[in-house]
């Protein structure tokens, strides 16, 4: 070998793509599953999955805590994996109960008018509400269990939905002033926010999962965190993705560390784009843009363009990150489930860019609505049977899952008044559905012997203008009318 | 005549280009094998060549996930 050669194969071994290579296919490399099952590798790669999480700045430091512990502690005793999973959720649900400000600002606002006020009233009343919430899931699933053959029993997730119901029509029928109304509101909040899980839980038992009852009932919000939106479902998914033997456990956990170290490069993207949008280039938030439009002051046409699109990006990044790290998380557990965000820039259907952007949020909505609906309704009419079980999922159950969340406005609003609020919400959920069956109908996938500009660009093209002018709509917090987000629509066109 | 379900699963598999080696306990759709929309195409052919009725609240989906699932079913 020639010095010349030499040192053309020590550049490729140091070079950038050759690194790049081998941290991609890390959990495929034998060594490095081997060095993962030993101790050093499990500290080494629960250190780097942790490091990712706190430089990433997307998690407080007691929930980075409370799932460092958990991680550890899991790694450590992997024969108390359940109980620690368990545990850990149960504490993180008496820390935090709700998924979004409105209900803990709605809880504490309540709390400040019960007598024993003074102290930690909200935390008192937070925790009863937990409390009541947990002892109903065991009670609930118990009775499941145990009547299996009841017709409630065999549809557990519409018996809860009657449920929820029966509780916020009481809420809002209770005198506003009273103990009752803050117990009731309380326990409709932290019900309505471990709902799906719940619902997960109960279909599960319709399975053969074996996970006992009460760690189903213990497991209302998971330790990883999130949106209402189960990602990973419950332990019956879960179950089916869980690594068999400790080389298995290894690739699982190297491809969590993957996905960590992946979804801080995103944050930092996401963080730089915001910084250079904000600060260098003067572009505001699409929901600015639009209210600026309605009183008046619009932003000019060119300003409004930038914002749309950098909306329509960015918003993919910050789902992307969070889920990256919810999935990682579940992964270093053990459990090898599939990505919640898998290149969505690359879909060239509706359909497919729903099944990418938010893969858990969507099989909620398949999994509760659109197959119970698609077995029942229209099965002798195949078209019609595909749009009404679309219209259900993409339309109806996605309008649900955000109206149910979204209630506590009901207990300072005049009825009429908190339904206006979702006005903006109907118009997305049933465009979106509209988009969606359309998709479905036309049927013929994009071919690659259908040309560049037919294959790669505008299928891709058509995507991108569907979500993006719908970005415009999903808003479920009322500010902003319907007619002025489609005035606003309208002018980006010069109109 | 109906045709065996390893059959009908393998037939989804092979019109969509998919590797169509697949255990009787290899998760289908969990997996990522086949979608949502193939679970439609596989109900309506329960329906329509076994007679299904799948309606029933006893019903779970992800009874459709394995082969040897989808044969408990289908000899139920």
């Amino acid at each position: 070998m020639t010095v010349a050669d030499a040192s053309i194969e020590t550049a490729g071994r140091y070079s950038p793509h050759r690194w790049r290579q081998a941290w991609l296919t890390i959990d495929q490399n034998p060594a490095a599953q081997n060095w993962a099952m030993s101790w050093f590798g499990k500290l080494a790669v629960h250190l780097a999955v942790v490091a990712a999480m706190f430089l990433s700045f997307e998690f407080s430091t007691p929930a980075l805590a409370l799932i460092s512990l958990t991680l550890f502690a899991i790694a450590l005793v992997p024969t108390w994996r359940m109980p620690l999973i368990v545990g850990s959720s149960l504490f993180y649900l008496f820390l935090r109960p709700f998924r979004i400000d409105g209900w803990a600002e709605l809880v504490r606002s309540k709390a400040e008018l019960l007598p024993l006020a003074g102290s930690i009233p909200h935390l008192g009343l937070q925790a009863s509400a937990v409390f009541v919430v947990v002892v109903f899931a065991a009670l609930f699933l118990g009775w499941q269990k145990a009547n299996s053959g009841r017709f409630a029993a065999k549809r557990p997730v519409l018996s809860l939905m009657a449920i929820w119901a029966v509780l916020l029509i009481a809420a809002i029928a209770t005198p506003v002033n009273s103990i009752a109304s803050a117990g009731l509101w309380s326990v409709v909040g932290v019900f309505i926010s471990c709902f799906w899980v719940l619902a997960y839980a109960a279909v599960d038992q319709k399975t053969k999962d074996a996970t006992p009852t009460l760690a189903r009932a213990g497991f209302l919000r998971p330790f990883w965190g999130g949106s209402a939106t189960p990602i990973g479902k419950n332990f019956g998914y879960l179950n089916k993705f869980d690594a068999e033997n400790d080389q298995e456990l290894a690739i699982t956990r190297l491809k969590g560390m993957k996905l960590a170290v992946w979804a801080l490069i995103l944050s930092a993207a996401v963080r730089l784009i915001e910084t250079a949008l904000t600060d260098t280039m003067a572009v505001p938030s699409l929901n600015s843009a639009v209210l600026a439009h309605a009183a008046g002051s619009s932003f000019d046409n060119a300003t409004n363009w930038a914002s749309l699109i950098a909306n329509y990006f960015t918003d993919l990044m910050i789902i992307a990150v969070w889920g990256h790290f919810i999935v990682a998380i579940i992964r270093m557990v053990g459990y090898r489930i599939p990505r919640n965000t898998r290149n969505p820039l690359a879909a060239r259907t509706l359909a497919d860019f729903w099944n990418r952007y938010f893969f858990y949020f969507k099989e909620l909505l398949v999994d509760f609505f659109f197959y119970p609906a698609f077995l029942r309704y229209f099965k002798k009419h195949p078209k019609m049977r595909i749009a009404f079980a679309t219209f259900c999922a993409a339309g109806l159950g996605n309008f649900l899952y955000h109206f149910t969340r979204e209630t506590y406005v009901f207990a300072a609003l005049p009825i009429a008044e908190a339904l206006a609020i979702f006005q903006s919400a109907v118009f997305y959920t049933l465009a979106l559905a509209a988009g969606l069956i359309v998709s479905q109908w036309r049927g013929a996938k994009p071919k690659p012997e259908d040309g560049f500009m037919r294959y790669e660009v505008l299928p891709r093209l058509n995507v991108f203008a569907f979500f993006c002018f719908l970005k415009i709509f999903d808003d479920i917090s009322g500010e902003g009318t319907l007619a002025e987000r489609a005035s606003f629509t309208v002018s980006l066109f010069g109109f | 005549m109906s045709r065996p379900i390893q059959t009908v699963i393998v037939d989804m598999l092979q019109e969509r280009d998919k590797p169509v080696e697949i255990a009787r306990d290899d998760a289908i759709f969990t997996s990522g094998l086949l979608d949502s929309l193939a679970a439609t195409e596989l109900i309506m052919t329960l329906e329509g060549e076994f007679g299904l009725d799948l309606a029933d609240a006893d019903f779970e989906i992800s009874q459709l996930d394995t082969i040897s699932s989808l044969e408990e079913l289908v000899a139920a």
